[in-house]
C-alpha cells in the first residue's frame, strides 16, 4: 500500500505525498499537484487510461448481473456517472491502492498498471475540484459541549464552577465531541442545563442579605480584666486604677464592625475617656462614657473599626483624654500566653460576685462588649462578576428595571456572544421585575435573570445566520461576532473574551492582519490549554486512556498517578508545541519531553525528584517523540500484551491519516489472545494470521509499523525481551524502506511522511475548528493549508492561521428550509 | 470509589427498608385504587418494561437451553437464573437483520447495539446519525404524563468520548440502545446518584416548588428566543432547535406533573457520589434504582447497558484479565472460550439479582413486581467471534401481570425478526403500534 515509486509513473511531483490514502475523501492526495488541465482533459485521461483497465480487471465480477459486493461498476464507467457516484469510486481507488482488489486468484494488474489506474481515477475525481471554487460547506448549529460549557462559564464569570461535569457525556462524531451533527439535546440534558443555570446563578451573585452577620455579646464570664477589679451585681466589672477590660471575639470575615461598649465612669458627674486597643495593642479609637450609679445600669458608646477574620481581642483602658491616649500598649506583657489561656479557660464558669468593695477605688466600670457586623462585606467575599451583574439596587428614583438593565445587558452580550438588541434585553429585564415583585429581593431576582439567560438557545447553541436574507444554499461570510466565536471555540474551547467582542463590535476582526494577530494572541494565552484538552486529547484518543486496564498482576506499577503522569507528559508536549510554535514534525522525533519523578522512574531517567514536571533531554535512549510516550503505548495495548496491530493502526490513522480499509464484512479482527500456539512469539502468531490473503494486504504494513515499538511493553516500559523471545523490532514499509526499532521508524516518518503528517494535522484541525466532518470539497481547503504552512516548515501557528484563513472557516452556507 | 460511611450492604438494605410496607400506599400508581388487605377489589397494576443489554455476544452452546428428556434446562452460563426459571421465557431464533453488514461493511458491534431495540438500519456515518425510534421510547412516548418520568436510560460506561467507535459508525450507535427519535439517542445516565435525583428529586421539596415557579417563567422566556431563531433556520438546524423545543415541553410537563403529585415520598437512601469503579456494585446499584423506580411508579420504562457495544472491560473480579471484546474473538481457543463463558455467567448473576429484587416486591394485585413486568435481557450479537446477528441470546422475564405463560423455551423459526417480539411487548404494555423496524407481525406463541 505504500505505493511510492510505482506512482511516479503518472505524477512525479507526488513522490513525497504519494504513499497512502485517506478514507475521508482521500484527502491526502495533493490535488494541487494534479495536472491543471481542463475538465475535458480529465475526461480524456479517464476514458483512455482508466476505463480500459476497469474493463480488464474489475467488471468481470462487478457488473450488472453478478454485482459482486453489491457493486456494479460497468454501469458507472462514463465520466459523468463516475462523478455522480464519487463514494463508490473513492472506495475503488482505495482498494486498488491498498492492493486488496482484485482478490487473490484473479488476474492481477502489474505495478505500473495499478498506479496508472489509481492516477486515472484520481484525475477524474479530483482534477477539476479546486478550480470550481467549491462552497465552504455548512455547519449545523452547534450546541456547547461539556468542556465548552464549563470553560464558557469560567470565562464569563471568572469562577471555575464546572457545572457541566454533571451532564451526560457528549456523543462523538468524526472523532470529536464538538461535532454539531451528533450533539443532540435530550430532555435529560435540558434538565441538567436548567439545574446548572440555577447553580451558576446562585454562585455568581452573592446576596449580601443572606450572609450571616455576627452580633456577639461579651459579658459576665466572657468578659475579662487585667489588674485589680471587682464583679458587682449583674456582673458589672469595676476596674481599679490601671485596670484593663478585654474580650475575645471570633470574627467571621474581614470587614468593618461596630464595637459597642456598655459601662460607666467611676465617678459621679465625671465622664470617663476610654481607649480601645486591638489584639496587637494598637490604639483603635477612644470613646466617652457617663456615670451610672446602679449595678444594673450602664451607658453605651460605640465605635466602628476594621478588623480581619479570626480570633480578635479588644482591650479597654482608661486614658486621660483622647489626645493623651498612648498609641500602643504592650499587650504581650500585660496578658501573656499563660494568663490568656487561664482567662479563656474560665469562660463558662460561674463568677463570684462581690458586693462589698470600696467604690472609691473604681476607675471605670465595664458591663458588656458587643461586636456587630460586618456592615459591608469585604470585596473579596463577592464573586468576581458580582459588581458587573449588580451595579446598584433599586432605590428611590431607580426602578427595578433600571437597576437590572446594566447587569443583564452585560451578561447577555457575553452569554450570547454578540451585541444584543434592546428588545431582548427588555424581555430578560422583565423577568427580573417579575421575580422582584414576588421575592422583594433584588439579588435573588437577578439570580433568576441570570439562570434564564443560561438556558436560552442563544447561549446553549451557536447559531450562525446571515445578516440579510439570502437564497437557500448560498454561502455567506460570517459576521465579525460569529467569527469571534469560531475563533474562541476553536482555540480555547470557550467564549470570546472582551478583546474579541470589542474587535467584533468595531467590525475589525475580519481584517486579515487583525485576524492573524488575534490567532497569535490566543495561542499564547493560557486558555489555549483548551486545545490540548479537547483537540489533541481527542485526536490522539487520549481520553480513552482512563478505560485502559493493564493486567494488575503483570503490571502492578500501573496506578492512577502513573496514568495521570503519562497523560500530563503528552499534554505538556502538545502545549510546548503551541507555546513555542514549533514545527509539528517535532512531535514525531522530539528530543525532549516532560517527566516528574514517577514517570522518570518509569522511563529509567535519573535525577528527577518530586511531582513537578521538568523538561528533560532524551539523549541516547530509545525514546523519541510522541509515538514512544507511555500514554500512546498504553493506549494501543491490550490488558495482557502489546498489540502491534493497534499500534500500527494508530499510526495509520493519526499520523498518516490513512485509516486502513475496513476488513471485509464478517471477518472479525485478529485475535491476539494466547492461542493454541502460545509458545510462539507474538510476531510468529501474527504472521500465521497474515497467511490469510484477505488480511495480509493491510496487516503487512499495519503490523510492521506496530512492531517497531515492540521494545515497549503494555505500559510503555522499555524491554529487551518478551518472555523468552528477544524483541525483534524490525520491519519494512512498502517501497523497500527497512527499519529496525522506533528511532529508525520515527526518522523515516519525519523524512518521508512529514507532508502527510502535516496533512493529517490540517485535516484534524479543520474538522475540529468547524465542528463537522470533512467532505469531498474540503480537500481544496486542506491542500491550501498544507501548501502554505509548508513555507514555514509546518510551524503550529502557521497551520492554525491557515485554517482560520480558509474559506471553510470564515464562511457559512445556508441550508434550504 | 469510596462510599462515605456506609457499606454496600447497608446501602442495599437501606433501599430495601425504605420501600418496605409503609411506602406501598403512597407508591401505588397515581389515580388507582389503594390496596387494602381487607378489600378484594381488583387492582389495575400497570405493566413495566426494562431492557438490559450486554455486548459482544455469548458462548452459544453454554448459554442456550438444553433439552433433557423433553424438558428444557438452563444452559450452564445461565445457571444463576435457575430459580427464576418458572418466571421467564427463553427465546431462541430471533434475528436482527439490520445488524448485518449488507453494503455497509464492518461495524457489527455498532450495529448490534443500534438495532437492539430499534430493529432498524443504522445509517453508516460518523456524524449524521439516523437509525429509528426504539421500542422502549415508543412505549415511553405513549405513557408520557402517566408517571413522573416517561422512561429512564441507564448505563455503566459513558459514551466513549474520543475517536470513532466502530469502523466509521458514530459512537452514538455503540453507546445507546434507546433512541427517542430516528436521529436522537436518549443519553444514558451512568452515575447512580444522578439517576436517583432524576427519579426522585434532590430532596428539597419546598425549594423545588419555588424553583419550579421560576422554571416555568424561564421556559416561556427562552422558548420565545428559540422561536425567533427558528424562523430563519435551515432544515438540519431546525431539527436541532426542535429537539430543544421538545425537551422544553418535556420539562414543562414534568414540572406540572410534580406539582400534582407532591406526595410521592422520596426514598431515603445513600448513594456514592461518583461512578462506582467496581462492576458488580455499579450494576446492582443501577438495578436497585430500576426496581425502586418501578415500585414507586416513578417510571414504567427503563433500559440498562451493562457495557457499550464492543466494550473491552476486563472482569478482573472473576479473574478474567483480558478485555471482553478482545476475548470475544476467541478464534476457537478453549482458554478464551472458558473465560468468555465465565463472563456470560457473571453477567447472568447480575441479571438474576435484578429479577430476584423485582420478585421480592409484592404489588397491589397480589403479584410481584417481576410478574407485572416484561424484562428483556440479551445481546445484539449471538456468536461474538463471528459477529452473528441471528440466533440471538434473549431472555424475557415476567408475565405482564399474568398475561403470558412463562417457564417456557420458545424455539422460534430461524430468522424471526426481533421486531416481532417488540410488537408483542408493546401490545402487552398497552402501547401498541403497527410496525417497527423490520417487523412482519406479532410474535407467534408468546401470548
Amino acid at each position: 500500500m505504500f505505493v511510492d515509486a510505482r506512482l511516479n509513473f503518472a505524477f512525479p511531483l507526488q513522490r513525497r505525498l504519494g504513499a497512502m490514502l485517506s478514507l475521508v475523501g482521500l484527502l491526502f492526495w495533493g490535488a494541487s499537484d494534479l495536472p491543471a488541465e481542463s475538465p475535458g482533459e480529465h475526461e480524456r485521461v479517464w476514458t483512455e487510461k482508466g476505463v480500459p483497465m476497469i474493463d480488464k480487471y474489475c467488471v468481470a465480477c462487478h457488473n450488472e448481473d453478478l454485482s459482486e459486493g453489491e457493486l456494479d461498476l460497468r454501469s458507472q464507467l462514463d465520466f459523468s456517472s463516475l462523478l455522480g457516484n464519487r463514494e463508490h469510486w473513492e472506495e475503488v481507488l482505495q482498494r486498488i491502492r491498498f492492493e486488496t482488489m482484485p482478490p487473490e486468484g484473479n488476474p492481477q494488474p502489474t505495478a505500473s498498471e495499478r498506479s496508472a489506474l489509481a492516477s486515472a481515477i484520481e484525475v477524474a475525481l479530483y482534477g477539476s475540484l479546486c478550480k470550481l471554487n467549491p462552497e465552504p460547506g455548512r455547519v449545523t448549529v452547534r450546541r456547547l459541549n461539556r468542556a465548552e460549557y464549563n470553560n464558557t462559564i469560567r470565562d464569563i464569570f471568572g469562577q471555575d464552577l464546572r457545572p457541566a461535569d454533571a451532564f451526560p457525556s457528549d456523543e462523538v462524531g468524526a472523532g470529536f465531541d464538538n461535532n454539531s451533527d451528533v450533539l443532540s439535546l435530550p430532555p435529560m440534558l435540558l434538565e441538567r442545563y436548567m439545574a446548572a443555570a440555577e447553580q451558576v446563578a446562585s454562585s455568581v451573585i452573592l446576596d449580601p442579605e443572606k450572609v450571616e452577620r455576627i452580633d456577639l455579646e461579651r459579658s459576665s464570664d466572657t468578659l475579662h480584666a487585667i489588674g485589680q477589679f471587682w464583679v458587682g451585681s449583674f456582673y458589672k466589672f469595676y476596674l481599679a486604677e490601671g485596670g484593663i477590660g478585654w474580650a475575645q471575639f471570633l470574627v467571621p470575615y474581614d470587614g468593618n464592625y461596630e464595637l459597642q461598649i456598655a459601662g460607666s465612669s467611676g465617678k459621679e458627674n465625671e465622664d470617663v475617656v476610654l481607649a480601645v486597643y486591638d489584639s496587637r495593642g494598637k490604639k483603635v479609637e477612644t470613646l466617652q462614657l457617663k456615670y451610672s450609679a446602679g449595678d444594673g445600669d450602664s451607658n453605651k458608646a460605640s465605635i466602628r473599626l476594621n478588623t480581619s477574620a479570626g480570633e480578635q481581642r479588644f482591650f479597654i483602658a482608661r486614658v486621660l483624654s483622647s489626645e493623651e491616649a498612648p498609641e500602643q500598649i504592650d499587650v504581650a506583657t500585660l496578658l501573656d500566653q499563660g494568663a490568656l489561656e487561664r482567662a479563656l479557660a474560665q469562660e463558662g464558669k460561674p463568677l463570684v460576685v462581690d458586693r462589698d468593695f470600696d467604690r472609691g477605688k473604681v476607675s471605670f466600670a465595664l458591663k458588656e462588649m458587643t461586636l456587630k457586623g460586618p456592615r459591608r462585606l469585604p470585596e473579596q467575599m463577592f464573586p468576581p462578576s458580582q459588581r458587573k451583574l449588580i451595579r446598584g439596587r433599586p432605590w428611590v428614583g431607580r426602578s427595578v428595571a433600571m437597576a437590572a438593565k446594566p447587569g443583564i445587558e452585560w451578561l447577555l452580550r457575553r452569554a450570547f456572544r454578540s451585541e444584543v438588541d434592546p428588545e431582548t434585553v427588555a424581555r430578560y429585564v422583565q423577568l427580573v421585575e417579575l421575580a422582584h415583585e414576588r421575592e422583594e429581593n433584588f439579588h435573588r431576582a437577578m439570580q433568576i435573570g441570570v439562570a434564564a439567560i443560561l438556558v436560552s438557545p442563544r447561549f446553549l447553541f451557536r447559531v450562525e445566520l446571515p445578516a440579510e436574507s439570502i437564497g437557500a444554499e448560498s454561502a455567506f461570510e460570517l459576521s465579525d461576532s460569529q467569527l469571534a466565536s469560531r475563533l474562541s471555540y476553536f482555540l480555547w474551547s470557550s467564549t470570546p473574551d472582551d478583546e474579541l467582542l470589542d474587535l467584533a463590535a468595531a467590525g475589525k476582526l475580519r481584517d486579515p492582519a487583525v485576524l492573524e494577530q488575534q490567532v497569535a494572541r490566543m495561542l499564547a494565552d493560557w486558555r489555549s490549554e483548551g486545545l490540548a484538552d479537547n483537540f489533541a486529547a481527542q485526536w490522539w484518543g487520549l481520553r480513552n486512556l482512563d478505560a485502559m486496564q493493564p493486567d494488575p498482576e503483570q503490571f502492578p506499577q500501573f496506578d492512577p498517578p502513573l496514568r495521570a503522569a503519562m497523560l500530563k507528559e503528552t499534554r505538556l508536549t502538545f502545549l510546548n508545541l503551541v507555546r513555542e510554535n514549533h514545527s509539528i514534525l517535532d512531535l514525531l522525533d522530539g528530543h525532549e519531553t516532560y517527566v516528574n519523578e514517577r514517570l522518570a522512574a518509569h522511563y529509567g531517567i535519573e535525577g528527577i525528584e518530586g511531582d513537578e514536571f521538568q523538561r528533560v533531554q532524551l539523549g541516547q535512549s530509545q525514546r523519541r517523540g510522541l509515538l514512544t510516550q507511555a500514554s500512546i503505548l498504553t493506549l494501543t495495548s491490550n490488558p495482557t500484551r502489546t498489540s502491534p496491530v493497534k499500534r500500527g493502526k494508530w499510526i495509520l490513522e493519526n499520523i498518516l491519516g490513512t485509516p486502513p480499509p475496513e476488513p471485509p464484512a464478517g471477518v472479525p479482527p485478529l485475535a491476539e489472545g494466547k492461542t493454541a500456539e502460545a509458545a510462539a512469539s507474538l510476531r510468529e502468531q501474527l504472521k500465521i494470521h497474515r497467511e490469510d490473503p484477505t488480511c495480509a494486504s493491510c496487516h503487512r504494513t499495519m503490523d510492521d509499523l506496530g512492531f517497531a515499538f515492540e521494545n515497549f511493553d503494555v505500559i510503555g516500559t522499555y524491554r529487551q525481551r518478551e518472555g523468552h523471545f528477544p524483541i525483534d523490532a524490525s520491519g519494512q514499509l512498502p517501497g523497500g524502506m527497512d527499519f529496525s526499532g522506533p528511532l529508525e521508524l520515527v526518522e523515516i516518518l519525519r523524512k518521508e511522511f512529514g507532508n502527510q503528517f502535516a496533512r493529517t494535522t490540517a485535516q484534524r484541525l479543520l474538522s475540529f475548528a468547524l465542528g463537522r466532518e470533512l467532505h469531498f470539497e474540503d480537500r481544496c481547503a486542506v491542500d491550501e493549508i498544507v501548501r502554505s504552512a509548508a513555507e514555514e516548515d509546518f510551524r503550529f501557528h502557521r497551520l492554525v492561521t491557515e485554517v482560520v484563513r480558509s474559506k471553510a472557516f470564515r464562511y457559512q452556507q445556508l441550508e434550504g428550509q | 470509589m469510596r462510599i462515605t460511611g456506609i457499606s454496600r450492604r447497608t446501602m442495599l438494605r437501606g433501599i430495601g427498608f425504605s420501600v418496605g410496607l409503609p411506602m406501598l400506599e403512597s407508591m401505588l400508581p397515581i389515580g388507582k385504587a389503594i390496596a387494602s388487605p381487607w378489600s378484594s377489589a381488583a387492582i389495575d397494576v400497570p405493566t413495566r418494561m426494562a431492557a438490559v443489554f450486554f455486548p459482544n455476544g455469548v458462548i452459544m452452546p453454554e448459554w442456550f437451553p438444553r433439552e433433557v428428556e423433553g424438558q428444557w434446562q438452563m444452559g450452564p452460563s445461565l445457571q444463576p437464573l435457575e430459580s427464576m426459571k418458572p418466571k421467564l421465557n427463553m427465546i431462541s431464533g430471533l434475528a436482527l437483520d439490520h445488524g448485518r453488514a449488507k453494503e455497509d461493511g464492518a461495524g457489527d458491534h455498532a450495529r448490534a447495539a443500534a438495532t437492539f431495540l430499534t430493529a432498524s438500519r443504522p445509517r453508516k456515518t460518523a456524524s449524521n446519525v439516523h437509525v429509528g425510534i426504539s421500542m422502549d421510547q415508543i412505549a415511553a412516548q405513549q405513557l408520557q404524563g402517566k408517571t413522573k418520568l416517561a422512561s429512564i436510560e441507564l448505563g455503566l460506561i459513558e459514551s466513549r468520548n474520543a475517536g470513532s467507535c466502530d469502523s466509521g459508525y458514530s459512537c452514538a450507535y455503540s453507546s445507546n440502545i434507546s433512541w427517542r427519535s430516528a436521529e436522537m439517542p436518549s443519553s444514558k445516565e451512568t452515575i447512580p446518584r444522578l439517576a436517583f435525583e432524576r427519579l426522585f428529586g434532590d430532596g428539597n421539596a419546598a425549594g423545588r416548588a419555588e424553583r419550579d415557579f421560576y422554571r416555568k417563567s424561564i421556559l416561556d422566556l427562552v422558548s420565545a428566543d428559540a422561536e425567533r431563531l427558528m424562523g430563519k433556520l435551515g432544515q438540519s438546524d431546525r431539527r436541532k432547535m426542535e429537539e430543544y423545543f421538545a425537551s422544553l415541553r418535556d420539562l414543562e410537563l414534568r414540572i406540572e406533573r410534580t406539582e400534582q403529585e407532591d406526595r410521592a415520598a422520596r426514598p431515603e437512601i445513600s448513594l456514592p457520589d461518583g461512578r462506582p469503579s467496581e462492576f458488580q456494585e455499579h450494576a446492582r446499584l443501577m438495578m436497585d434504582l430500576m426496581v425502586l423506580a418501578f415500585q414507586t411508579d416513578a417510571t414504567r420504562v427503563a433500559t440498562l447497558m451493562l457495557d457499550n457495544a464492543g466494550g473491552n472491560r476486563a472482569y478482573t473480579a472473576i479473574g478474567v484479565k483480558d478485555g471482553h471484546h478482545q476475548l470475544s474473538h476467541h478464534q476457537g481457543s478453549q482458554e478464551n472460550i472458558t473465560k468468555l463463558a465465565k463472563i456470560d455467567l457473571y453477567l447472568a448473576e447480575q441479571f438474576a439479582y435484578f429479577l430476584e429484587r423485582l420478585d421480592s416486591v409484592v404489588e397491589g394485585n397480589g403479584r410481584t413486581l417481576l410478574d407485572n413486568s416484561l424484562i428483556l435481557y440479551g445481546s445484539g450479537l449471538s456468536d461474538g467471534n463471528r459477529h452473528r446477528h441471528d440466533e440471538l441470546p434473549i431472555v424475557l422475564a415476567g408475565s405482564a401481570g399474568g398475561r403470558i405463560p412463562t417457564g417456557r423455551h420458545l424455539k422460534l423459526e430461524k430468522e424471526t425478526p426481533m421486531a416481532n417480539l417488540f410488537l408483542s411487548m408493546l401490545d402487552l404494555l398497552g402501547t401498541p403500534i403497527e410496525s417497527i423496524g423490520d417487523s412482519t407481525g406479532r410474535l407467534e406463541g408468546l401470548v
